[in-house]
């Protein structure tokens, strides 16, 4: 079940990398699709941004925690049938979503864009997916639990109530917006981060042969990120009429998350500590180093431009871009590349088809997120500079040319990437050439 | 006293720990969700804020239709880098709008007194139609493809941003 998912989530990200990529073209090329609605910038950053977090990251993640699960408790998935159906509603909803806004549906809601039909299916999926995976950990026969579990059970529970809330449309003016950053601030925190966390606390151990450094320490982590991610979102809305004390306090909440991202790194580097071979040995490993140190850079930058001062150069430029492709590509997606890498030859029961091709995937998308991050974040600080000299607007539009084109090659890097990872997967599974659809031979 | 804390909360049982997740969850919802609710529930329109006319409101929905939104904000802020774009916003400046449009990127400039600062029919409507012409190096999408009668709200709708 859980190479369902992994292989929709690898479907999903080749196409919404794509989408990525074409949108890109528009600040270079704003002629591209010239007179075809479907394919207008602010039709397409929705189909890219949202398509991420739910095609991608989340299915990616699922098909993670239905691969550890069942290794946690020492006991079969409770009714895999559910996983399944459940695969298909959010997949339906997917396509509504994407379809939706690319034909003019929208909610008009920074990552709750997509029509309501869509949240309801998600909704449907979510919860049927939850009561399965608590269900299995209930029949669970190891009686030890790992921190893993804990992190699994506390996201269904965070995220359930995130995305009800964050989509329910009672709110207007600057309520939905405190709103809107509740959801969008939380779906990063409460869903990526700590789903998966748990499963970067099982691969850390797993791939370097070494357990994590202290389970105490682990708690305290999930504690701090419960209690201080959820009051994060009013930081997004610095310096606009929302309440003082509001955006105030939710800097302090930002400058709380220190505590736990220290203790997560700090834990993982215990299982790392003199195990560095692993890295020649074992393809996952190199991933989960650099999604540490992605997670790392991540939870620098963001308490550190929650601060006013650094906020009020950086908002609404580019560097805000460069931001969320720190955390999702940087940190969430090396992660989940780490589990699939870990996950595909022990589904398969064979070595991964090419080791080479591995690398070669691993060094275009470094140097792919890499240069499009820092890419980003000059041409943010550029932004910042030039709306404080006064000069006229396109100024900044102008000089950023230079930054646009490049973002497009560094793009163009990490989908080619990822396009040989779908091949270097498909191979694994399919060895001998025959013609077989993708996902019919997966040992469930 | 602390060791002893940490080793207590190591042994809680799972339905414990997600009640205690639920709870601290529903403390942050209250904190920087409910209460402020209840906080903003007494705002007025006040500033640029006016019901929209019929025409004015399906070039509103228009404006988010197309997305114009994730290339422009509806925000003026007290900061250095927003004098020359007007007074800051007002919590009552929003008050008829949902969604709200205040945006989180400056691709385009913004456009909360758009109105005021360009206030020509013509020029807006041309700019919508063939952006590169009226501004070399812009990099916004045209919009040749909407309906005159989209067209025509969507730039009665910017001209309401006053
Ligand atoms: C790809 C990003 C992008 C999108 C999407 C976009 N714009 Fe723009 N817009 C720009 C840029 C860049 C400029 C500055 C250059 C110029 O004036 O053309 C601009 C300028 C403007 C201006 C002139 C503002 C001024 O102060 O000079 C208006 C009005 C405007 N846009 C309206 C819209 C509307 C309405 C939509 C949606 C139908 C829209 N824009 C969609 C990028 C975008």
């Amino acid at each position: 079940m859980a190479m369902r998912y992994i292989t929709w989530s690898l479907i999903w990200v080749a196409i919404l990398m794509g989408v990525g990529l074409v949108a890109s073209a528009q600040f270079f090329w704003p002629e591209l699709w010239r007179g075809i609605p479907y394919m207008s910038f602010g039709r397409l950053r929705p189909v890219h941004s949202q398509g991420i977090l739910y095609g991608w990251l989340s299915l990616a993640m699922i098909g993670g925690w239905l691969y550890i699960l069942p290794r946690l408790t020492r006991s079969p998935l409770y009714r895999p049938d559910i996983a399944r159906r459940a695969l298909f509603v959010w997949n339906l909803a997917l396509v509504f979503g994407m379809l939706g806004v690319m034909a003019g549906l929208t909610q008009g809601y920074e990552y709750g864009d997509w029509l309501w039909p869509s949240d309801i299916l998600f909704v449907i999926a979510l919860f049927t997916l939850a009561y399965q995976l608590v269900q299995s950990v209930r029949m669970r026969r190891e009686q030890t639990v790992y921190v893993s579990i804990w992190y699994m059970l506390g996201t269904l529970v965070w995220f359930s109530g995130v995305y009800l809330i964050g989509n329910t449309p009672l709110f207007s003016g600057m309520n939905q917006m405190n709103v809107n950053w509740f959801i969008g601030h939380s779906i990063v925190g409460l869903w990526f981060t700590t789903g998966i966390l748990a499963l970067a606390y099982y691969l850390f151990p797993k791939v370097f042969g070494q357990p994590i450094w202290s389970h105490r320490l682990s708690l305290i982590g999930f504690w701090f990120i419960g209690t201080f991610y959820i009051q994060n979102g009013p930081h997004h809305l610095l310096f606009s009429p929302m309440m003082y004390w509001l955006q105030s306090w939710s800097i302090v909440a930002s400058i709380f998350l220190f505590i736990p991202v220290w203790a997560v790194l700090a834990n993982f580097w215990g299982s790392v500590r003199g195990r560095w071979q692993a890295v020649s040995t074992e393809p996952s490993a190199r991933w989960l180093l650099t999604g540490w140190a992605f997670y790392f850079l991540t939870c620098l930058q963001g308490p550190l431009q929650a601060l006013r001062s650094v906020n009020a150069y950086t908002h609404f430029s580019h560097w805000v871009v460069g931001h969320a492709h720190l955390a999702l590509l940087g940190f969430a997606s090396a992660f989940l590349y780490a589990a699939i890498y870990y996950i595909v030859p022990h589904v398969a029961h064979r070595p991964l088809f090419s080791r080479r091709l591995a690398a070669v995937h691993y060094w275009l998308y470094l140097v792919g997120t890499s240069f499009m991050v820092i890419d980003l974040t000059a041409a943010g600080l550029i932004q910042g500079a030039i709306w404080r000299t006064g000069l006229p607007f396109i100024a900044s539009v102008i000089e950023l040319q230079p930054y646009w084109v490049l973002r497009s090659w560094t793009g163009i890097l990490v989908l080619a990437g990822q396009l040989i990872m779908t091949y270097n997967v498909w191979r694994t599974f399919h060895p001998a050439r025959v013609a077989r659809p993708l996902g019919a031979a997966s040992a469930e | 006293m602390i060791r002893r804390v940490l080793r207590r909360l190591g042994e809680m049982p799972l339905w414990l720990v997600v009640i205690g997740a639920a709870s601290v969850f529903t403390f942050g919802v209250y904190v920087t969700v409910v209460w402020p609710a209840f906080q903003m529930a007494p705002i007025t329109p006040e500033g640029r804020a006016h019901p929209y006319t019929a025409v004015e409101n399906t070039g509103r929905l228009i404006y988010f239709r197309e997305g114009c939104w994730y290339c422009h904000t509806q925000q003026v802020r007290p900061v250095a880098a927003d004098r020359a774009l007007g007074p800051p916003a007002l919590p009552g400046d929003y008050y008829y709008d949902v969604p709200q449009p205040m945006g989180t990127e400056r691709t385009g400039p913004d456009l909360f007194h758009v109105g005021s600062r360009i206030p020509s029919y013509i020029w807006l409507k041309d700019h919508l139609v063939n952006p590169q012409k009226e501004v070399p190096g812009s990099v916004m999408p045209s919009y040749s493809y909407l309906s005159v009668g989209d067209q025509d709200a969507l730039v009665r709708y910017l001209l309401s941003l006053r």
